[in-house]
């Protein structure tokens, strides 16, 4: 059976591997880019896995050698790694949150038309875009005890400014929550100002003429109809702080100690100080499978009807 | 297309695995045996790259490359990295083997491991091409620095050793000499024991609007200095841990960091924070040699090169005004016992992929040998004396610093300087350096940082890091560990250093 030039009927495609001419086209096509992505995908992801599973130390000239589940054993026991692993979901939880209830704030600010509207809309991509390790190296210097602006102006007001870098995990874990959301409440408030922009004026109307207050229209139909854009920002905030490193780095290094370590610090140290790369190996699968997990139940609640 | 999608990615696999399967002999080389290498000529026109680490350590090469390339025709293209990225940086190159650098510089503690792995080269075979003059390097550095397993493997670019710096215009102030006495019931001097430095901390530790030497003070003056940062902190903490008698590991490889030593060494530390600079956690090289020539700091342990900074006004406001003495040590049946660490220092080698050795070696020699002498006297430079031309030459030396300091200085204030030196490595203490070592190091700096920010108790901290180096000694295979600790002990006894 043929419609619009195209033959649909299945008995007559060829199994498997012997397609015919239009698909092979199709497929030959596609394959490089496919291949491509492969090797650079799936074979990196392949050869840590096998890796995660072999004692290998770059220090010494022995070959790698095979040990089953004992990097992963090894790693369940590790404090520090926990440690790594709690304070990157401190991170998360309380950066997504206050990023939201800030980004919301300036979102709904952005929302009314004042002089100059489009210019702070385009400021608020700054911090977006300047590369995370200036970010690190500018804050580190402002927060900075002896020389930084920080404490300069606290001191200007008579509060004594605290020791924020590498005092204790408090301070240095602060540190970095103020640098994340310095950097990423922006992007949060133009997502949601996009949310709000989409939103029909016909529903804002219509509670007007049914004489609903300013809050209940913003508690029960503003926040409901964002619900998706929310929904998006902790998906992928999620993603990034789950990657956090950049500002770590260079802020804390992950101290005093290992008091502020992310888990791709505590990777990077393991891998690229100790060069452990089949233990740093095991924390980057646990990582991915982790990270996997979080993002099959963000999407799935997305995609479900129950959302919008 | 399930099917189809199957087999790439079976394929995909498999050629993942026959790359680990390639990379696996790599990664096993053995050390690089002695072959019969004939000594080319250097050929004119040839590029050396030097992997060194940024600021002040590239300025030798940058001083010097012209002459380099007048002499020989060499051109040196210099490569900085940045301090704390030296070790994975040079690994990653090993690894990958691209054959980017010629000259690697590098702290000699790394040196065990990269010649186990064949990473770098013997240098016998070479030292034909110029006469680097072994025998006038002093023999701590030459046989800890440059030998491993019966090869020369290096040439010293930098002789580091730890001092006692003190401000010598305050222990000598007769008001503040009195107030020490009637407080501390002893006369001020420079504290030669732990337990005196405490107290020289404390007593000059005041706040703005107190008087120092009759002087109001505009901000706060701190009694103590310490390095404290991550990378730092190791070697503050050995500065403690060798005076009390410390060793890293006992005979059989059991980890020692944890022993009465260790304790009293971290305990020292965490005491004297209390008279050092707030958030003295984040306080590495440059920001204490800062604090001290910026004249906010009465005494701290530092290298050598502090002495020159000292002079160059550019950087410093208390030129003439330093005193010098060993590490401070502990009392041990009467007598003072103290060591003075031999942390991190510089070498120069040709990494196993170098494709001019001869013109590296070249390069090498002409540095260590010819030039030495005036970038570890120049203030410009971080690179401290490690020859004994460059500990017997006084006269030299002052007469480079005057031309810093805009003023004479003293030939007596330049003796007294290379004695302290001369007389410090007579009694060092060197850096571990085994296979593994910034991995041990590693777990001592978090051990450290640990204990110093209260997050566990000293005891704690080091009985963690004990076991972190039993583990890593059992990684990296604990019988070859045992091996080499053995060996590299006994050339320590043989310079009497332990």
């Amino acid at each position: 059976m043929k419609r619009n030039g195209m033959n649909t009927d299945v008995s007559l495609q060829p199994k498997g591997l012997f397609l015919d001419g239009r698909k092979r086209v199709a497929y030959a096509m596609v394959l490089p880019a496919f291949v491509i992505l492969l090797l650079l995908a799936v074979g990196p992801l392949f050869f840590m896995i096998i890796n995660s599973f072999r004692a290998w130390k770059l220090s010494v000239p022995a070959p790698p050698r095979f040990v089953g589940l004992k990097n992963y054993w090894i790693l369940i026991r590790d404090g520090r790694f926990w440690n790594a692993f709690s304070n990157t979901i401190t991170l998360m939880v309380i950066g997504i949150f206050v990023q939201s209830i800030l980004g919301l704030g300036i979102a709904l600010l952005l929302r009314e038309n004042f002089r100059l509207r489009s210019l702070v809309v385009g400021l608020l991509l700054i911090p977006v875009l300047i590369a995370p390790v200036v970010i690190g190296v500018t804050w580190r210097l402002l927060l900075h005890n002896e020389f930084g602006l920080v404490n300069y102006y606290l001191g200007l007001l008579n509060i004594q400014g605290p020791l924020w870098i590498q005092s204790n995990r408090f301070w240095g874990l602060f540190s970095i929550f103020i640098v994340d959301t310095w950097q990423w409440t922006p992007f949060v408030a133009l997502v949601l100002l996009a949310g709000l922009e989409s939103i029909p004026q016909q529903v804002y109307e219509a509670a007007d003429v049914d004489g609903a207050a300013p809050f209940r229209v913003f508690w029960k139909m503003t926040l409901p109809l964002l619900k998706p854009m929310f929904l998006l920002i902790i998906l992928l905030r999620t993603i990034f702080i789950f990657k956090i490193f950049d500002p770590v780095f260079i802020i804390t290094e992950g101290g005093p100690g290992v008091a502020t370590e992310s888990l791709s610090l505590f990777t990077y140290y393991i891998g690229m100080k100790h060069f452990d790369i089949g233990y740093a190996m095991s924390a980057g699968v646990i990582q991915i499978i982790f990270m996997i997990l979080l993002a099959n139940v963000f999407l799935k609640y997305t995609t479900s009807k129950k959302v919008v | 297309m399930k099917k189809t999608l199957l087999i790439l990615c079976v394929l995909v696999c498999a050629a993942s695995l026959v790359l680990m399967g390639s990379g696996k002999k790599k990664k096993g080389a053995a050390p690089v045996e002695e072959e019969a290498v004939e000594v080319p000529a250097i050929t004119p026109g040839t590029q050396i790259n030097v992997f060194v680490d940024g600021g002040i350590n590239i300025v030798p090469f940058e001083l010097f490359k012209d002459e380099i390339k007048e002499k020989s025709g060499i051109e040196v293209v210099v490569n900085p990295v940045s301090q704390v990225d030296v070790y994975p940086k040079l690994v990653n190159e090993f690894i990958a083997g691209t054959g980017a650098f010629d000259i690697v510089i590098y702290p000699p503690g790394y040196l065990p491991e990269f010649a186990n792995n064949g990473y770098i080269i013997p240098l016998d075979p070479y030292l034909g091409v110029r006469d680097p003059k072994m025998d006038d390097i002093v023999d701590s550095f030459r046989k800890l620095y440059c030998e491993y397993g019966g090869k020369t493997y290096s040439v010293p670019y930098d002789g580091d050793i730890h001092i006692f710096y003190y401000r010598k215009d305050l222990v000598e102030d007769p008001t503040e000499k009195a107030n020490f006495k009637a407080k501390y019931g002893y006369e001020l001097g420079v504290p030669e024991t732990w337990e005196a430095v405490k107290d020289f901390a404390e007593f000059f530790t005041r706040k703005a609007g107190k008087k120092l030497a009759g002087k109001t003070l505009d901000k706060d003056f701190y009694g103590t200095g310490m390095m404290l940062s991550r990378f730092w902190c190791i070697y503050e903490f050995i500065d403690h841990f060798a005076s009390y008698g410390g060793v890293y590991f006992d005979e059989d490889l059991k980890p020692m960091i944890n022993s009465e030593a260790g304790v009293k060494a971290l305990e020292d530390i965490k005491y004297l924070m209390k008279y050092a600079p707030e958030g003295i956690l984040t306080y590495g090289y440059s920001e204490i040699k800062g604090s001290f020539l910026g004249g906010n700091i009465a005494s701290m342990l530092l290298w050598t090169d502090l002495f020159k900074f000292s002079w160059d006004k550019a950087q410093s406001k208390i030129p003439g005004k330093i005193g010098m003495s060993h590490v401070p040590g502990t009392m041990m049946d009467g007598n003072l016992y103290f060591k003075n660490p031999l942390p991190y220092g510089r070498v120069m080698c040709i990494p196993k992929t170098c494709k001019h050795p001869a013109e590296a070696m070249w390069v090498i020699s002409y540095m260590s040998a010819e030039k030495s002498i005036d970038f570890c006297f120049d203030p410009r430079t971080g690179e401290d004396p490690f020859r004994y031309s460059h500990i017997n030459a006084p006269d030299y030396l002052a007469k480079y610093l005057s031309n810093f300091a805009g003023s004479d200085v003293p030939v007596k204030d330049c003796e007294i300087y290379l004695k302290a030196i001369k007389d410090a490595l007579e009694n060092g203490y060197p850096d571990l350096s085994i296979p593994g070592s910034a991995e041990y190091m590693d777990s001592l700096a978090v051990a450290i940082q640990a204990a110093l920010a209260g997050d566990m108790t000293v005891k704690a901290a080091l009985d963690k890091c004990a076991k972190e180096w039993a583990a890593t000694s059992e990684s990296l295979g604990i019988d070859t560990q045992k091996v080499i600790w053995k060996n590299l002990t006994a050339v320590w006894k043989e310079l009497g250093l332990i």
